[in-house]
């Protein structure tokens, strides 16, 4: 288990809300985890866990089995998708019904009785309604019209789930089944619906799975003649992402950088890449490399004296640092006719955006 | 619109709230203690007005008229806001309430009386000057008039103060419940454009530019006083062009002599805001723009490219027929 893999991990409370996904899925035991299960798939893993009701439950057996998976498959691409049963509260404005399968949008919490979580967490996906982990069951009116002012749902784990993934920078999404009214009579009726819970949720997922395809042809696999560092691989991927917003398409980028020209360059494979991510900067930033040709040309003597030459920061100041080194005295005539030679006002003129 | 109204207990027998909910009347209306009670305790998402919006009717508590960041406005004259709604119905990408309440419901203060009497404490302050009140810092100040009603009462309040100026800021062309107000000299409307293209791309759900031009024209020929927010400007392939063209558009609608001051700004974002750019709309060509960090940690472009926007812009201005003295430069 070593290949770079989306991993799914299936994150249930209960045994029974996960029980079609155990029965229907090839899902076997993970050696030395307790409720763990996995299968895998030739584009991705699939990983199923139950944590046990409540937020602290959720939280503390969440992390510990993300933390074990993450270790025997280190460069899997993990996303966690809670599914679960959840009750509605009649008085949200909103109407749902018993048996409804809905995406979740964005998960509170309640603190105590009268209080709410600040912290909310939203979903990676469109999502359908909002949903509130409570601090208790529901048991009186009063309790599910208070938390209607937030959310048409509610459930015990999701928003501690959640909050694990945030910490832990992984994609997280919800998915919900309408069990209840959250009206203080839930947990014998859910329990004898259970199967058909469980079943609606895993028609669900398979759907899920279905409808979504995995775009395999990264910009990476047509560099492939590049060497390209981790963070080099950063710089080129929000490039991309950019350019792409700018209309350009993976070819375009590459015709307009002179990529064929590029890869005959004489130079080390690494500073290949670099010089991609320079005409990269330069398609994206078209104005930036007009300026800094412009400051390239006016400053030109200064550079040839012997002056390494440095501006502020998005040129905020009419200033230019100048460094240099003395090594004979002959240079001293040369800087000096390089400083005599440099047009300053032109320089602050275009700083002063004359002509850029 | 709304999905949902709660309103303050202590609004609940006010005229208008009785004229928003009969407006309003299939929208289900929660009656609540205090607004800071639901608005605002639990962070919902920006996006969520899209499908989620809500509506708060209540009162405003604490400072009500607040002093304006410098720049603001017209320089060498005292300039303050006031509060009276939070959040707008408009998306604009570049938004700085994107996050600011951590909420995007609207709020509607209704306590315009201790508004009023802030403002007045505020001009006795600044005896014998031209002191500005901007309506619409965080919200847009005609969008929702229709709903909240509180023109008559402004134009009330300046017409005993004719030497302090009101400015509604707005996006909108809702002039509906302007109209019909006697136009005062020192209540300017002003509407902040962009070129059409500009509109569509990144100034979601708002009035197209021409809507907002024959709202203006009309404001114009009613003897209101208008003003115009060239604000944000944003850079484009053709940028030139496009402003060339609102320009000519400005001219065909509007007598530009009498427009009371024209601003331009470039855009900028605070660091924070430019997030919440990123996270709601990530295909946004904002992103893709050449942005910076400036001097005081907000995203804008390099100064020079500012100062050349701007100088081009002005010289369109200046070109189509506006007075040097009619261009000021905001929070540049």
């Amino acid at each position: 288990m070593s290949s770079n893999k989306r991993h799914i991990l299936l994150s249930f409370a209960h045994r029974a809300e996960a029980k079609s996904f155990l029965n229907e899925l090839p899902f076997r035991p993970l050696p030395g985890l307790t409720d763990c299960y996995s299968l895998e798939k030739d584009s991705e893993r699939l990983s199923l866990v139950i944590t046990g009701e409540g937020r602290e439950n959720a939280m503390l057996q969440l992390s510990s089995t993300l933390a074990i998976l993450k270790e025997r498959s280190a460069n899997d691409e993990f996303e966690v998708h809670n599914f679960g049963v959840c009750g509605y509260l009649q008085s949200f404005p909103s109407k749902f019904e018993r048996g409804q399968v809905l995406s979740v949008k964005t998960i509170y919490a309640q603190k105590n009785h009268e209080e709410m979580e600040f912290k909310s967490f939203s979903s990676q996906k469109i999502g359908e309604a909002d949903l509130i982990s409570t601090s208790d069951r529901i048991l009186s009116t009063d309790a599910a019209d208070y938390l209607s002012n937030f959310a048409p749902l509610v459930d015990r784990e999701a928003w501690a789930m959640a909050y694990t993934c945030h910490k832990q920078n992984i994609p997280f999404t919800c998915t919900k089944v309408i069990s209840d009214f959250a009206d203080g009579e839930i947990c014998a009726r859910v329990k004898e619906e259970s199967e058909q819970w469980s079943e609606a949720l895993l028609r669900h997922f398979l759907t899920l799975e279905a409808s979504e395809s995995i775009d395999s042809h990264s910009f990476k696999d047509q560099l492939k003649d590049l060497h390209i560092t981790i963070s080099q691989e950063r710089s080129l991927n929000n490039l991309f992402k950019a350019l792409e917003i700018k209309g350009f398409s993976l070819t375009e980028v590459l015709n307009q950088c002179d990529y064929k020209d590029l890869l005959s360059l004489e130079v080390r494979p690494k500073e290949k890449t670099k010089e991609l991510i320079k005409r990269m900067g330069d398609l994206l930033n078209p104005l930036e490399k007009q300026l800094r040709e412009r400051l390239n040309e006016v400053t030109s003597p200064l550079q040839r004296a012997g002056f390494k030459v440095r501006y502020d920061q998005g040129h905020e100041n009419d200033v230019i640092h100048l460094t240099t080194s003395l090594e004979q005295s002959c240079n001293i005539n040369q800087l000096i006719s390089g400083l005599e030679e440099f047009e300053y006002l032109k320089f602050k003129e275009i700083l002063r955006g004359k002509d850029v | 619109m709304f999905s949902r109204i709660f309103v303050e207990k202590s609004v609940a027998n006010f005229p208008q709230v009785a004229v928003i909910k009969e407006r309003f009347s299939k929208v289900p209306v929660t009656e609540i203690d205090a607004i800071e009670d639901i608005f605002g305790r639990v962070k919902k998402p920006y996006l969520q007005k899209r499908e989620n919006l809500q509506l708060f009717l209540g009162k405003k508590k604490g400072t009500l008229v607040k002093e304006a960041p410098e720049a603001y406005g017209l320089a060498g004259e005292p300039h303050y806001y006031f509060i009276h709604a939070y959040n707008c119905i408009y998306e604009c990408e570049y938004c700085y309430l994107q996050g600011y309440f951590q909420s995007p419901d609207i709020v509607l203060f209704l306590n315009h009386d201790d508004i009023a009497k802030e403002i007045e404490t505020t001009i006795a302050r600044h005896e014998n000057k031209t002191v500005w009140f901007h309506a619409g810092e965080f919200s847009d100040s005609l969008a929702l008039t229709h709903l909240s009603g509180e023109l008559p009462f402004y134009f009330d309040l300046f017409k005993r103060y004719p030497k302090a100026k009101l400015e509604l800021r707005t996006k909108s062309a809702n002039i509906k419940d302007l109209i019909k107000m006697d136009p005062l000299k020192n209540i300017i409307t002003s509407f902040s454009l962009s070129p059409e293209k500009r509109i569509k791309a990144t100034d979601l759900k708002t009035p197209s530019l021409k809507h907002r031009l024959i709202a203006m024209k009309k404001l114009q020929e009613l003897g209101h006083p208008i003003a115009i927010h060239l604000d944000p400007i944003i850079h484009e392939d053709q940028f030139l062009e496009t402003y060339e063209e609102l320009f000519s558009e400005l001219k065909t609608y509007l007598d530009l002599n009498q427009i009371a001051y024209v601003s331009m700004g470039v855009v900028r974002f605070t660091s924070k805001v430019f997030h919440q750019v990123k996270k709601n709309y990530p295909k946004s060509e904002l992103l893709a723009a050449e942005f910076h960090s400036s001097f005081d940690g907000k995203v804008r472009y390099p100064r020079p490219f500012r100062l050349w926007l701007l100088g081009k812009i002005k010289d369109l201005g200046l070109k189509a027929g506006l007075r040097d003295e009619q261009i000021y430069l905001c929070m540049e």
